[in-house]
């Protein structure tokens, strides 16, 4: 027999179950109902004239969204989508890393302008972006360069939007790491980029895919910035979401947020394994 | 007072939507109080006249495609009676909404594309007392979709056509060809329209085909010539009349109330009738079934009462079907883009309904703007 019923943890758990029930209903509700609704949708067909559903158990939505007119915005949407988490990998763990070892004041003031851009609207940064771009803005005027209703803009417009939701996770993880461990490394003879590589970075590697993981989301259904920064020519799944699968046609919809369900899945699946090989590691 | 963007309304409307949901919220339960009451003079109603009528009309319209102040000259008009307007983005969001709310929107923005929808929903009640549509030209009255103007009251039309800088154009287009056979010349500052009706249909007319053709070989000669001329495109946009203005295209496919504004934005910019002809679109009101029809009724009424229309003209610089109306500013009268001449009249023809074929239409721009 054991006493474990009597433990002070399991007695809050006791507690609190009944209690946190409703959050759970209402977690259902939001977050599971509306998809559990698209979803449903992709097996119908849409009266064009209506906008009625009949649900058919049909597969047509899925082979349209395979077929030859959305496949090279399948390929482009998966393609933006890991450039973007890449470059957010590229720029964001160092600045994570720099971030992890400030203290203080420094942290604080360093924390608030990494998140300063999140303050104002997405669409609000967008359109600021547009300006910024646009014939005869700063970029143009000092660099010559006319990115505006191209894809370097739409990138450029990803990263930026969403580097500081990739830093924030991988911040947190890294400055998380003891420093006794890193010390120990160091006693031990390890050099700075070896503490790095084999103690630092492993041990905060589920923020950093973490945030990579929210980054690769975020970017698979985005349509404002390819709307605004790419001139309505670089069509990525988010558009057709918001153009054709929130009206005309929501199978295709239905199809797109199954497909990108799929995609966030294994997301999820590689977080896991980086948590596991992390929990092995320490 | 400065025209209004109606593409800039689009972009408006996005932040409006979820304010104008509330404020409908906020009006069902004004409607809850008086519109169910058996005493409501205005329930079942059939004469309208200032005074008699209470309650909200929610208008389902582009935000402000309306006059500086129709709502509140309504509600002063009529004591009692206010105007809620609900923004829609698409005519596949009026529908949706129509359907989603049907029996509380009362008046709604259409143009003949989406009238037989709204028919085929069963949503559509008849015009009360409307005595202000002998104000409109018999020219724009029985259409094909409601020849005897049952339903549907006709307020604006449109048409696309091509603008330019005269100043950065050296040969200026006189046609769809033409436009397109540019458009390698000044490839990267050509602008595309974002409405693929206007653009298919007017490729369509280019090429000889009927307007809202869905021929599989009509299609693919659609599709062969858009892809031709992506790679030249600045932008695929809904506000192609400032990108013009402002330098960034030198010449457009572009809808006429938005060239005006362009136009009168920057004297350089010219539109251009195209040679082979235009289509264009004709909206109008048309009231929805529901227990404020009689209100609703007053609410057209006023809308098409001279003043008013005129004060809805001169707000939006669109071309109008009120040409003997006095009160419409002199210079939207005088500018060829909103006043356009007969000949320009003749060859304009309106988008028309498909039905079950629209997705080949759909199929085909979403090919263009994938590739």
């Amino acid at each position: 027999m054991t006493n474990r019923g009597n433990r002070p943890h399991d007695a809050t758990r006791m507690k609190l179950g009944p209690l946190v029930v409703p959050d759970w209903l209402l977690v259902v509700i939001v977050c599971l109902v509306p998809v559990g609704y698209m979803v449903t949708r992709s097996f119908g067909r849409a009266n064009p004239i209506t906008l009625d559903i009949e649900l058919t158990g049909t597969l047509d939505p899925y082979r349209t969204l395979l077929s030859g007119i959305y496949r090279p915005v399948l390929v482009r949407s998966l393609g933006l989508a890991a450039i973007t988490v890449t470059m957010c990998l590229l720029i964001g763990t160092p600045a994570a890393l720099a971030l992890s070892r400030l203290s203080g004041r420094s942290r604080t003031l360093a924390l608030v302008a990494v998140m300063l851009p999140s303050f104002v609207s997405f669409t609000v940064r967008v359109f600021a972006w547009q300006g910024v771009l646009a014939t005869g803005g700063p970029v143009e005027s000092l660099t010559g360069a006319q990115l505006l209703y191209r894809p370097p803009a739409v990138l450029l417009g990803m990263i930026t939007a969403y580097v500081p939701l990739f830093i924030l996770p991988a911040y947190v993880a890294l400055a998380r790491v003891p420093r006794s461990l890193i010390e120990a490394g160091a006693d031990l003879g390890a050099r700075h980029w070896r503490q790095l590589g084999t103690i630092v970075l492993p041990l905060a590697m589920p923020g950093v895919v973490t945030g990579a993981v929210v980054v690769g989301v975020l970017s698979l259904g985005e349509f404002i910035v390819p709307t605004v920064l790419g001139g309505g020519k670089v069509l990525l799944l988010g558009n057709i979401l918001a153009e054709r699968g929130a009206g005309r046609d929501q199978p295709l919809g239905g199809a797109i947020t199954v497909f990108m369900l799929l995609s966030f899945a294994a997301g999820g699946v590689v977080v896991a394994i980086f948590r596991r090989r992390a929990a092995r590691h320490a | 007072m400065q025209p209004i963007s109606r593409r800039s309304l689009f972009a408006m409307a996005a932040v409006a939507t979820p304010l104008a949901f509330l404020a409908a919220c906020g009006d069902d339960k004004k409607e809850g109080a008086s519109g169910s009451t058996p005493g409501d003079t205005n329930a079942g109603g059939s004469t309208p006249g200032a005074g008699a009528l209470t309650g909200t009309v929610n208008f389902l319209n582009f935000t402000g495609w309306a006059g500086p102040t129709t709502y509140a000259d309504f509600a002063a008009a009529f004591p009692g009676a206010t105007v809620n307007e609900i923004a829609f983005a698409s005519n596949d969001d009026t529908i949706s909404k129509a359907k989603d709310r049907a029996g509380d929107i009362d008046v709604v923005l259409v143009d003949g594309t989406t009238f037989p929808r709204l028919t085929a929903l069963g949503v559509l009640a008849e015009m009360g007392d409307v005595p202000n549509m002998s104000l409109v030209a018999d020219q724009y009255k029985g259409n094909s979709w409601d020849p005897t103007n049952a339903s549907f009251a006709p307020t604006d039309h449109g048409r696309t056509g091509i603008i330019y800088r005269k100043d950065l154009v050296t040969t200026p287009p006189t046609s769809w060809a033409e436009f397109f056979e540019m458009a390698p010349d000044y490839s990267g500052k050509v602008a595309m329209l974002d409405y693929q009706g206007s653009v298919m249909d007017n490729v369509l007319v280019m090429l000889g085909k009927p307007v809202g053709s869905t021929d599989e070989a009509d299609l693919a000669a659609v599709l062969d010539v858009l892809t031709t001329v992506k790679p030249h495109l600045l932008a695929i946009s809904t506000e192609v009349g400032k990108a013009v203005a402002a330098g960034d295209a030198v010449m457009a496919m572009c809808d006429a109330y938005d060239a005006q504004l362009a136009l009168t934005t920057n004297p350089d910019v010219v539109f251009v009738d195209p040679s082979e002809g235009q289509v264009g679109y004709l909206e109008g009101l048309a009231i929805l079934d529901g227990p404020r029809n009689a209100l609703a009724s007053a609410f057209v009424n006023f809308f098409l009462e001279q003043a008013n229309y005129a004060a809805f003209i001169n707000n939006v610089a669109s071309p109008y079907v009120q040409p003997d109306n006095p009160d419409i500013d002199a210079a939207l009268k005088a500018s060829p883009v909103i006043n356009p001449s007969a000949d320009v009249v003749a060859k304009l023809s309106y988008h028309v309904f498909l039905g079950e074929d629209q997705p080949k239409f759909d199929a085909v721009w979403d090919a263009f703007k994938a590739a």
